[in-house]
């Protein structure tokens, strides 16, 4: 296992390196730079251009390139060119947020998905399994800044019952941590949510049909046993990678819910690090974004073997 | 007890603790009377000195003091000086400081201080620095509270320039002030009625200043950036918040005291609460369509023309605010606020004339060609934009809008590549706003230069010798009377080159919580004199 795991996290430094060229050449050939950005509306050409050369933006592509890929070998992602601060120390300020609200989410999206795709399964062809799946489609439907500002409308304005925004550290009281995700973690959930409970239903009806599960219930024992005992452990490797593959859906629903939900997170500082084109920001955030993934693949293709006993053998 | 009831007790308990736990976060969210919590724009810089746009203005306010400052009638005033004289020629400026003025940090102001801070603010990217610098024979220190400014020869202008209506030279210690002027600086010590809190500092998320206790106000009541600057709350907090909605929302739970400005199109949902004030606290802001002199077209006189009888300010207005009262149509370059505007040679600003419009295109040498319009920014350029286009289209102009971001919208309006032949990179119009103090004073005017011959100089690239040596004539004039006389000739030389068009004047509103009370309106959004109750 321990060599696999090595394998498997050196079989990784290609992609980050494949990730981190791609981010580079991609932000770098969008028009306008940094300089422009800083500089006052009625700068001249000329002390753009200044600007850019203090910026060290006047080297060749490649020069700068490996003055980049360098910093990165030795651990340093650089500085931000607008605010002048580290990229690890922007963050690091930024990193927590939306750790949290990844958490919250998966927490919802797994808690809720997998018993209502169980449910869907085991009612298949009644009333249950068709509310279900229409719900499933609804919340894979309507769009996360729409259902995030219809929630806002009405829970937070008209009923004052949770905030309209912000983020509150846990360490400021779990009750305040947990009143300000409620929205976002429900709005960036929801879609996360349709996807598990339609692939727990997909899976669970095709182990439904196998004999053990006839075995099972011929033996006598209860329905839920046969359930989440027999069928849902058999069908969860489908289900973790589903579980896996939407941490990538998850990323990009944090982009757009921080802003809705004014969380200071890392989406919002990777919108505003393109939109100023502060190349040493977006290249660190998009490279561990990146390293985050390929850890949870990891961790998914790792987690067969508590699922699947013939994955170990 | 059964497993059932101990589980269903559990639940109750949990449910209670939520309840509990959300009346205290309820409670929490509100601001404290004593604390003023506003949801502003992003901020990226706030070295004063160094470039940034707005924001790094607005901050500035709160942190450093001037000088000088204008007041509502444009006059300038003495803010850190307690008085100034002008030698019998008008060549040399002599400032005293008023005592008792501290920095941040405890350290008294001294003339080295400001005499460092100029210069380090001359060297700046800004047009009025420029100005300052070109003028300037030396700043000198004379003793700890006094310093002079020797021009070069005497300039009009002069306090104007010193004063400077848009990022004004902030005061900072002369240890900073030697910072070289393309390396920002690290420590935020000013001498201006808040402290800012580094520590609390999250850039895109907040940031936050108290009160500064050992600020010497002047006596005078506020009157735009000049007058008394005294501070009511502890502390004042900066949220920085994207989404208009988000901040609308925000305002209307209580979470924040005062939005800096609403959009247009979310007043509606304000206007109909008890508990919202809306009022314009900041100056306005004025529509400008810059115009490519290089691509056909637009490289003929005739065809520039022809948008002047094109536009019509009043349409563009209501597409903008949607409201009378939030816009003024202004036949002056100058803005109708500054001594300056006058109605000399704006018939065809002021009357639409498609007709006209359509038969200059054609003298022009429209040939059929795709006109290149873009924006970014705000959704006041995009409706600005849009009209145009619309206008454009009604002549029988093909047309091409483009909306985008700041950072692509400024590379590509520094292209000099003919439009007509490469669509995707080149220009024809630019569509852009600026704020209404910004062409009040001609000789000021940074986005008004003649200098683009040669595809050199500013974007537009406008070759017009007669705006440089008129603006040097206003700043050189000796009487008011003459200055406006200059000012005329000027509005006439910019009807006829057109270098751009401006649309008018409207403004955004600021929204505040009804029991924020003494906010002063003033170019860039200021928080001294305001109160909670």
């Amino acid at each position: 296992m321990f060599t696999y795991i090595v394998r498997r996290c050196f079989a990784a430094i290609p992609v980050m390196i494949v990730v981190g060229v791609f981010v580079f050449l991609l932000i770098h050939l969008t028009p306008g730079d940094p300089a422009d950005i800083l500089a006052d509306e009625d700068a001249t050409p000329a002390e753009i251009e200044q600007l850019r050369e203090s910026l060290g933006l006047d080297k060749p592509l490649h020069t700068q390139f490996l003055i980049w890929s360098g910093n990165i070998a030795t651990g340093d992602l650089g500085t931000s060119l607008l605010v002048s601060k580290p990229v690890t120390t922007l963050m690091a300020q930024r990193i927590e947020p939306t750790i949290f609200l990844a958490i919250t989410t998966l927490t919802f999206a797994v808690f809720l998905g997998v018993p209502l795709g169980v449910m869907a399964a085991w009612k298949q062809g009644t009333w249950w399994d068709h509310a279900i799946m229409i719900f499933a489609v609804l919340g894979f439907s309507v769009p996360g800044f729409w259902l995030g500002f219809m929630f806002v409308s009405k829970f937070a304005v008209d009923w004052t019952i949770v905030p309209a925004q912000g983020f509150v550290s846990i360490r400021e009281g779990f009750g305040t941590f947990l009143h300000h995700m409620i929205l976002p973690t429900i709005t960036l959930g929801s879609s996360y949510m349709a996807l598990i409970t339609r692939i727990t239903r997909a899976t669970v009806v095709e182990v439904l049909k196998e004999d053990y599960i006839r075995t099972a219930y011929a033996k006598g024992l209860p329905p839920m046993k046969v359930l989440f005992r027999h069928a849902l452990q058999n069908s969860s490797i489908p289900i973790v990678t589903v579980i896996g593959i939407g941490f990538a859906l998850l990323i990009n629903g944090v982009v757009v819910i921080e802003t809705v939900f004014n969380i200071p997170g890392m989406g919002n500082l990777t919108i505003e690090a393109v939109l100023d084109r502060d190349y040493p920001v977006v290249q660190g955030v998009i490279l561990v974004f990146s390293g985050i993934y390929v850890l949870v693949n990891l961790v998914v293709d790792l987690s067969y073997s508590i699922f699947d006993p013939r994955v170990r053998h | 007890m059964s497993k059932r009831s101990l589980v269903f007790s559990m639940a109750l308990a949990m449910g209670f603790s939520v309840l509990v736990a959300s009346g205290s976060a309820l409670a929490q969210r509100i601001p404290p009377k004593d604390t003023l919590r506003f949801a502003g724009f992003s901020v990226k810089v706030l070295d004063p000195h160094f470039g940034g746009g707005g924001s790094t203005e607005f901050f500035q306010y709160k942190v450093y003091d001037s000088l000088f400052a204008f007041d509502e009638n444009m006059v300038v005033q003495p803010q850190m000086a307690e008085k100034f004289t002008w030698n019998a020629d008008k060549t040399k400026l002599t400032v005293t400081l008023r005592p008792g003025l501290k920095f941040h940090d405890g350290q008294p102001v001294r003339a080295a201080d400001a005499v460092a801070s100029l210069k380090r603010w001359s060297n700046g990217r800004r047009g009025t620095a420029r100005i300052f610098k070109k003028f300037t024979k030396s700043i000198d220190v004379v003793d700890d509270k006094t310093l002079t400014w020797t021009l070069t020869e005497p300039f009009g202008m002069s306090m104007e320039v010193i004063t400077s209506v848009r990022y004004p030279p902030a005061i900072i210690p002369e240890r900073l002030a030697k910072t070289p002027r393309n390396k920002q600086i690290k420590d935020f010590t000013g001498s201006g009625p808040y402290i800012f809190l580094p520590d609390e500092y999250v850039p895109g998320k907040q940031l936050h200043f108290k009160k500064f206790e050992d600020y010497v106000p002047r006596s005078e009541p506020p009157s735009f950036t000049a007058g008394g600057k005294k501070v009511h709350v502890k502390k004042l907090e900066w949220k920085i918040m994207k989404d208009d909605a988000t901040r609308v929302a925000a305002l209307r739970t209580g979470e924040i005291d005062l939005i800096q400005e609403v959009p247009h199109a979310l007043r509606k949902d304000l206007l109909t609460d008890p508990n919202v004030v809306l009022k314009p606290l900041r100056t306005g802001r004025q529509g400008l369509i810059f115009i490519n002199h290089l691509a056909p077209p637009f490289d003929n006189k005739k065809a520039r023309q022809a948008l002047l009888w094109l536009i019509s300010q009043e349409e563009t207005l209501t597409a903008i605010t949607g409201d009378p009262a939030l816009y003024q149509t202004c036949p002056s370059v100058w803005t109708c606020a500054s001594p300056y505007a006058t109605d000399v040679a704006s018939e065809a600003i002021m009357k639409q004339d498609l007709e006209k419009a359509k038969q200059l295109m054609k003298e022009g040498g429209y040939n059929g060609q795709t006109i290149q319009v873009f924006q970014a920014g705000s959704t006041a350029t995009f409706s600005n934009a849009t009209v145009l286009a619309a206008n454009l289209r009604k002549i029988g102009v093909k047309v091409q809008h483009q909306a985008m971001n700041r950072g692509a919208a400024i590379a590509r309006r520094k292209n000099t590549v003919d439009p007509n032949k490469d669509p995707k990179k080149g220009w024809h119009i630019y569509v852009q706003a600026t704020q209404e103090v910004t062409p009040s004073i001609p000789a000021l005017m940074g986005l008004l230069q003649g200098d683009g011959c040669n595809k050199k100089g500013f974007y537009g690239w406008t070759c017009d010798e007669r705006i440089g040596k008129l603006k040097v004539a206003f700043g050189q004039a000796k009487s008011e009377a003459e200055r406006k006389k200059i000012a005329a000739e000027l509005q006439k030389v910019v009807y006829d080159t057109v270098p751009y068009i401006q649309t008018g004047l409207y403004s955004n509103e600021a929204a505040y919580r009804s029991n924020v009370k003494g906010a002063v309106r003033a170019p860039s959004p200021i928080y001294w004199n305001i109160r909670k109750e």
